[in-house]
């Protein structure tokens, strides 16, 4: 009966808050003393939520206490980030976080967020980017769809699951740095996009190379141009931009990863960093994360903090849409 | 003071007018841009623009009828969104058991008029009742509830 | 393998006791979640989904598809009995529904909805068997053009749906258009109208909006009544459909049935826009067409039936292609995906006890719903003899409890309660809700697919109508207008005529 737990916890951490609450003075080896709350900024049963309820079950596990998932969606994320910052920076209140959307979102708007709001724990998955046509298409690679954009600068649209996200802005940067002329056409999630494609609505559509896409490229329907990691993956036989002669678009991969607010103790953050860790190598966990998303190398927390500034310097001067 | 009952209904499409061209306004900041190129502001500026002008002819045409009088009742409407107003506020704050308890009272007492004991009894059952049936049973996460906390439920 | 055979292997599946105990299981959750104001499917199914992880990949499609359309005809409870709408297919129930309960009718509006979800429940799954894959094949030639004349269309439509004057249902759409600009741009994610708001970066949330104008309206403005008009008004006059109700609700039924499968095999088509079009045109066809709005039951019938035609149609995009067409479906997608099964076209060919096994389950589900809610009809309608008091509060904690879940934002109850407010000064001013909930809902399809057309195209206008199937539509849409208009002239003539020739009471 998880539910009574639950509320028992809750009631339990009541009483501890009206009293005072674990402080920053704890030690790592008490941490965690009491339920971790998990936010999602997604809805549930999404990529996101999935994961996380994968990660928190084996956080339960190895550290002993409840965790808690709670799916906060709303305003691409920054709802949940707003909610995470408003916490006590103690450990017992974490978040998932998808790169490059949570920077994305303070270089677009005004969020009440920026990179040094948050301490980074760790990724749990990455998630890259793929250029698909439909089958039906005339290009067979990407250089035939680029040799016809440059031909006809309007002609060739590509397809995006948002208007702000990382795959428009990823689009942009195409034709900002390489003078390839893209236009975006910013659809409602990546679902719009594949039956633009199929439908032969648009050209080209730039997607994340997830769960939902593959049974598409199984069975034929949509075809990949190119792929925005930095080598070639193992589950999908397709080049790379880098390949073909366009080393700057790598930014497209999506990473999950694990953030606390900034000020939370470095011994908390190493002993949840340490808990990531083992939690992508655990068999059963990785079955759930579905483990072609998982890195090969753990991502720790300086890593993520890197990557957190790498995007930020990426998108710069592209994330002002249009 | 017949003339200004009269006149009063022209309260509604003037409303609407103001409403019509502040978002006029609004739109035309957030850049038009063109027809076969909109902006941001383009598509607002057309849904301000139908409302002024249905604004403006009902300003003139409207037929008086359609309107239901304010009466004293409407002090009431008055008393019940307050009530709303104070439930929300609270129940961000201390959870939903106890503001619901006196919403509950509030309606079932003052509003609907029924006896002490029922509106008591109706509105402690109700309030426990539907905690329970949203946090536990369907799983919401309502904000973390002080009456909850106290019985350790 | 064949279609008989296929369907002779789904009944198989769908007709073992497990399923159809899961079949029950699903449509009853989903009746009591559609009950509750606010708490969509959504919710249930995410919940659900772990549990789905232990039981057969069939029997969880069927669980979750129990429990989608169950929540559909829950819904529909709630809109006739409190003018509370739980999603937006169930808005334009409220305009007929509620009227009738208040006639004391509220027995007959159910069950015709009820006997109306069935049929074309039944008759979608039939077409649904029979034409899945040119159809599917039909939708996804469906691009942004398309979407601009369809909403075009759409938008014209509810300007027509008004009991009042025209001029203020057209106002109230405009309002309804503006407000859902609020929120960030689909285009270019400028935010609109939001105050520095985070909470507003998505937009006003529709089913906040349509609780607030029509379920908090209401019941703020049943308070000003005294209790003897309430009392009275809410008088029971016979639980069942009359077999003259069934004959004036036949055509409206089949009407609905076709519209509803058609247009629900497009994605983003959906319950509104076939509900919408289904009110429309019985208002059309009808002799008199000003008993819409007052408890027509022609204008409860058809959109029951299009709104379950075309749930049922929906999966068509799903289980042929590999698109669901809303979020329900995609959370659908993901637990047939989790048990290692992909929707798409070779679903018939790879797992046909899957495809096949849906198909009869729904049939068998909607003669669950009906069977279910039969009998419970007049259990539904003794909630009206609680008295109204009793039932405003209690209505109005759920609707903010509901409200909350969406979200678990606070926010939302704010957007309730403001909207309330507007919801009661409408129906003291005689604009009319309707209007502007639909033109909310339409208006973002039109300005997102126009701007993509725009970009697709380069910039031309011409693309709406060279292409086939737009240009189709915006043909079709003058013409309706043309037509409205002679007709309309004609009417005003042969008034004009009549009366100059019966000379006026008093002068006789």
């Amino acid at each position: 009966m998880n539910r009574l737990r639950t509320a028992a916890a809750l009631a339990a951490a009541l009483l501890l808050a009206a009293c005072g609450g674990p402080g920053s003075a704890e030690s790592a080896d008490e941490y965690p003393s009491d339920q971790i709350r998990l936010i999602v900024p997604y809805t549930a049963g999404g990529p996101t939520d999935i994961a996380a309820r994968a990660l928190g079950r084996y956080m339960e596990g190895a550290l002993g206490q409840t965790v808690v998932v709670e799916n906060l969606p709303g305003a691409s994320g920054s709802t949940a980030y707003q909610e995470l910052l408003s916490a006590e920076p103690d450990g017992y209140t974490l978040s998932m976080s998808a790169l490059p959307t949570a920077v994305l979102n303070y270089l677009t708007n005004d969020v009440g967020y920026t990179r040094d709001s948050f301490a980074p724990v760790g990724v749990i998955t990455q998630v890259p980017s793929a250029l698909v046509v439909p089958a039906s298409s005339p290009y067979q690679d990407l250089e035939a769809l680029f040799a016809a954009a440059r031909s006809d600068p309007a002609l060739v649209s590509v397809g995006t699951p948002g208007a702000t996200n990382t795959h428009a802005a990823e689009t942009r940067r195409i034709t900002q740095l390489y003078d390839v002329p893209l236009t975006v056409v910013p659809f409602n999630g990546a679902q719009e996009v594949f039956a633009a494609l199929l439908g032969g609505n648009i050209v080209a559509g730039f997607v994340n190379a997830s769960q939902d896409l593959m049974p598409l490229l199984e069975s034929g329907q949509l075809r990949v141009l190119a792929v925005g990691t930095e080598e070639r993956l193992s589950y999908l036989d397709a080049p790379t931009f880098v390949e073909h002669g366009y080393p700057e678009i790598t930014q497209s991969t999506t990473t999950f990863g694990v953030v606390a607010p900034a000020g939370t103790p470095q011994p908390v953050i190493a002993k949840l960093e340490e808990t990531m860790r083992a939690a992508s190598a655990d068999p059963e966990t990785r079955r759930g994360l579905d483990e072609r998303y998982v890195p090969e190398q753990f991502l720790g927390s300086a890593d993520l903090a890197a990557l957190f500034a790498e995007t930020e310097q990426t998108f710069q001067g592209v994330a002002s849409g249009g | 003071m017949e003339q200004w009952r009269g006149h009063l209904h022209r309260i509604g499409p003037l409303l609407v007018l103001a409403v019509g061209v502040a978002a006029l306004v609004g739109a035309v900041e957030l850049s038009l841009g063109s027809l076969t190129e909109p902006g941001p502001g383009l598509w607002p500026f057309v849904a301000a623009l139908l409302l002024t002008g249905t604004g403006l002819v009902l300003l003139v045409v409207d037929d008086p009828e359609d309107y239901e009088p304010f009466t004293r009742g409407s002090a009431r409407i008055a008393g019940g969104l307050a009530g709303l107003a104070v439930f929300v506020a609270a129940f961000e704050v201390v959870g939903f058991v106890l503001p619901a308890f006196l919403m509950l009272l509030l309606w079932l007492r003052v509003f609907g008029r029924e006896p002490w004991r029922l509106a008591l009894g109706l509105a402690a059952a109700g309030s426990i009742g539907l905690y329970v049936l949203f946090d536990t049973v369907l799983g919401v996460r309502f904000p973390s509830d002080a009456v909850a906390g106290l019985v350790g439920a | 393998m064949g279609v008989l055979d296929g369907i002779a292997q789904g009944f198989a599946v769908a007709l073992d006791p497990v399923n159809i105990l899961y079949v029950f299981i699903g449509v009853l959750i989903g009746t009591v979640i559609g009950v509750l104001p606010g708490l969509g499917p959504t919710a249930t199914i995410a919940l659900l989904l772990p549990l789905t992880y232990e039981i057969e990949p069939h029997t969880a499609v069927i669980l979750l598809a129990g429990i989608y359309y169950g929540s559909m005809y829950g819904g529909t409870i709630t809109s006739v009995l409190l003018r509370l709408p739980g999603e937006a297919a169930s808005v334009v129930t409220t305009f007929d529904g509620y009227e009738m309960a208040k006639q004391g009718r509220a027995g007959p509006a159910l069950g015709i909805a009820a006997i109306g979800s069935f049929v074309g429940g039944v008759l979608s799954v039939v077409g649904l068997a029979l034409l899945a894959p040119p159809l599917a094949a039909l939708a996804v030639s469906f691009g942004p053009p398309e979407y601009v004349a369809l909403t075009v269309l759409g938008i014209l439509l509810i300007t027509y749906l008004g009991t009042g004057s025209a001029v203020k249902s057209l106002c109230m759409a405009a309002l309804g258009l503006l407000l859902a600009t609020v929120g960030q741009d689909p285009i270019a994610g400028t935010t609109r109208f939001t105050f520095g708001q985070v909470a507003l970066f998505d937009g006003l949330d529709f089913v906040a909006v349509a609780m607030g104008l029509f379920g908090v309206g209401e019941i703020l403005h049943s308070l000003e009544r005294t209790e003897k008009a309430q009392a009275v008004a809410r008088r029971i006059k016979g639980i069942w459909p009359s077999r003259a109700d069934m004959r004036d609700s036949a055509g409206a039924i089949g009407r609905g049935s076709v519209l509803g499968f058609l247009i629900g095999v497009l994605p983003g088509g959906g319950g509104v826009v076939s509900s919408l079009a289904s009110y429309a045109l019985e208002k059309r066809r009808a002799k008199d067409p000003s008993r819409f709005g007052r408890g027509a039951i022609e204008g409860v019938a058809g959109p029951e039936t299009a709104n379950n035609a075309s749930s049922t149609s929906a999966f068509i995009p799903l289980l042929t292609l590999g698109i669901p067409a809303n979020v329900v479906l995609a959370l659908i997608f993901g637990a047939l995906l989790i048990h290692g099964v992909t929707p798409g076209p070779q679903l018939i060919d790879q797992h046909p006890e899957i495809f096949w096994g849906v198909i009869a389950s729904m049939f068998v589900g909607n003669l669950m719903l009906l069977a279910l809610n039969i009998p419970l009809v007049g259990v539904f309608v003794q909630i009206l003899r609680v008295r109204a008091g009793i039932l405003s509060a209690f209505a109005l904690l759920v609707t903010m409890a509901g409200v909350f879940s969406i979200n678990n934002d606070a926010t939302d109850m704010w957007v309730v309660l403001a909207f309330g407010l507007l919801g009661w000064l409408m129906k003291k001013t005689g604009f009319e809700p309707g209007p502007l909930v639909l033109a909310f809902v339409l208006g973002p399809v039109l300005e997102r697919a126009f701007r993509q057309s725009m970009l697709i195209s380069g910039g031309s206008l011409s693309v709406f109508v060279t292409r086939p199937i737009s240009g189709g539509l915006l043909a079709a849409t003058v013409l309706v207008v043309v037509i409205s208009v002679v007709t309309a002239r004609r009417r005003a003539r042969v008034l004009h005529r009549h009366d100059e020739l019966t000379p006026a009471e008093g002068e006789r």
